[in-house]
């Protein structure tokens, strides 16, 4: 599987990476630019990301930009349903309003800091991604 | 400008031997009751004093450039006593109303000749609210006086209400603006526990995140026992910033549902998970069941839900010493449209007192011993879960008996989905998020909501995630 972590927060990404580095392979990006540039470049190698963590808060471009940036590069490859990116948003923000619009721009899942790696799996596992059986 | 503190009063007439008249009735009336005071001996030291203040106006002009100049002077007059009949100019009735209208406050007597009725004189007089008395020659000097004397009464009685008045005015303004301030600082206040508790995210996100990530790779016993200490630390530093949050969110009313599918399976085995740190360090297991017939189209939220039975095995473990946890969810009914469980959880822990159990769910902690009992939390766990079960449309309660154990227990009412609409469904298109979930054609309907206040998500599982807070290893 591969992964793309976002967050602006060094240690954030390490414990990202740390949690799904035994599932497959993990590219981080500190911000959202550089963000785009990664999901880009996937897609137009034809290796598109399998799940995708994205925090929300970040200087300049935030997590809401990039997920409406990713879903409309996906639809320019003519990626829909489940050949799309998983996106689990991985954040500090935890108000009803941030979770409603998150998934109103086209996340899967949603996890509040601090989240522990079962949380992570579990959220993947509901999403399909066989995270649990890798893992153990 | 206080009148009646001064009793001045205008005599308006033409005939100074009229005005003579009247002044010694006014004068001589005076005597007579302040003499029965001086008897009584609670006025006596006033009776010396002239009682009124009498001017005289030769005519209706003159009356009303007096009335005008005493209003200048701030020194108004309480009473002015007009002849009906002035050769000059304006006559009693005209001069009462000029008089009413630079001051509408000022009382007025008529004095009516004997050939004329105070009806006729009433009739053409408008304004009946402020019309003046009217009294009839001949005068009778008591009468006169009387009148005189309930007439600066109702000034006296008539000012002292307006100033109370004016007090609570002033008094309602006060603690409007008391109201407004204390308002002001409880929304600054929930602003600043909502950012702190957000805040308070990241940081937590990093003790927690890597003191778990060290567990599992360090060795030394005796280092193992610390991180965990530390761990477990941050966990329940973290769980209070959350109950504190919650508790906010509810109060000022910004908990918002979200409806989606719902799990009671996965509900059950987070709960479960939760607790199962804690539980095994007690050697206490975790049972978790069942009812076979639970329906598996569910739609609820999930998360508070989840909120709630966590926080309910969380207390049982942290309560209870030995013996089992019981984690059951049960139907209570169940129809097309919908479904209503209760679910439980027991320990077999000391039990609580009956006189306590009434208080577990108020908004006073229960445990005023917090500080000194190391278990305890803030008291605020159960107070949440009695906020978000009400929210959601539910009943929370507890049974309880010494020495036995202690069932926490919930029911809620949830809709349901059409099986066929849940199963393979894919994520809907992104305006379908503002939208309650929706039956297709094949399916049956929904049903209504269980709780006022909700949104809907799209109806698939999109798994809202738990931001419960849960021991990061089991």
């Amino acid at each position: 599987m591969r992964f793309l972590i976002i967050d602006d927060e060094d240690f954030c990404r390490e414990l990202l990476v740390e949690m799904l580095e035994p599932l497959g392979a993990c590219d981080v990006a500190a911000h959202g630019e550089e963000a785009i540039e990664a999901v880009r470049r996937s897609l137009e190698a034809g290796e598109p990301y399998d799940l995708i963590c994205l925090d929300i808060m970040m200087p300049g471009v935030n997590g809401y930009v990039v997920l409406e940036s990713v879903r409309a590069m996906e639809t320019e490859h003519d990626r829909c349903g489940d050949d799309r990116a998983k996106v689990i948003m991985t954040t500090a923000l935890a108000d009803t309003s941030h979770r409603m619009q998150a998934f109103r721009e086209g996340c899967e899942s949603y996890l509040t800091k601090p989240f522990s790696e079962n949380d992570l799996l579990r959220a993947m596992e509901r999403l399909g991604l066989n995270a649990a059986a890798c893992h153990d | 400008m206080n009148r009646s503190s001064e009793n001045r009063i205008l005599l308006v007439h033409h005939d100074s031997a009229v005005v003579e008249q009247w002044r010694d009735i006014l004068n001589a009336g005076a005597e007579r009751p302040a003499r029965s005071e001086a008897e009584n001996g609670s006025l006596g030291a006033e009776a010396a004093e002239p009682p009124f203040d009498v001017d005289w106006a030769p005519s209706g002009f003159d009356a009303w450039q007096a009335i005008r100049r005493s209003l200048d002077d701030c020194r108004p007059y309480s009473l002015a006593i007009l002849g009906l009949r002035m050769p000059d100019g304006w006559d009693g009735l005209e001069t009462s109303r000029r008089i009413r209208d630079i001051d509408p406050r000022i009382l007025q007597t008529v004095i009516l000749p004997s050939d004329c009725t105070a009806a006729d004189a009433a009739s053409r007089h408008v304004n009946h609210a402020s019309r003046p008395l009217f009294l009839q020659e001949p005068l009778c000097p008591c009468m006169v006086r009387q009148a005189v004397e309930w007439q600066l009464e109702h000034l006296a009685l008539r000012e002292e209400l307006q100033s109370t008045m004016l007090a609570l005015e002033y008094a309602e303004h006060d603690i409007h603006k008391l109201h407004e301030a204390s308002q002001s600082s409880e929304m600054l206040f929930n602003r600043i526990v909502r950012e702190l508790c957000h805040h308070v995210r990241a940081p937590m996100h990093s003790i927690l995140g890597f003191s778990a990530s060290m567990m599992k790779t360090v060795v030394k016993p005796k280092e193992a026992r610390r991180l965990r200490q530390i761990h477990g630390a941050g966990a329940s530093l973290f769980r209070m910033m959350d109950e504190v949050l919650d508790f906010t969110e509810l109060n000022a009313r910004q908990t918002v549902l979200e409806m989606a599918p719902l799990s009671v399976d996965a509900l059950l085995r987070d709960a479960a998970r939760a607790g199962a740190e804690m539980a095994a360090d007690k050697n206490m297991p975790i049972i978790t069941g069942r009812d076979a017939t639970i329906p598996r189209d569910l739609v609820g939220d999930e998360r508070q839900v989840s909120k709630v039975l966590v926080r309910l095995v969380d207390n049982a473990v942290k309560y209870s010493q030995k013996g089992v946890i019981r984690l059951e969810c049960s139907v209570l009914a169940v129809s097309e449209t919908s479904a209503t469980l209760r679910y439980a959880v027991s320990d077999e822990g000391p039990g609580i007192p009956l006189h306590a159990q009434r208080r577990l769910f108020e908004r006073l902690p229960p445990n005023t011993d917090a500080a000194t009992d190391p278990t305890c939390g803030i008291g605020l766990g159960l107070i949440v879960c009695r906020q978000l079960v009400e929210l959601m449309g539910g009943r929370i309660g507890v049974d309880s008996r010494p020495d036995e154990g202690t069932t926490f227990w919930f029911t809620l009412a949830f809709a349901r989905q059409a099986s066929a609409n849940a199963a393979g469904h894919r994520r809907q298109p992104a305006e379908a998020a503002h939208l309650p979930p929706k039956p297709t054609p094949s399916g049956g309907t929904p049903g209504r909501a269980p709780a006022q206040r909700a949104i809907g998500l799209p109806a698939v599982e999109l798994a809202p995630a738990h931001d419960t807070p849960t021991p990061l290893v089991e």
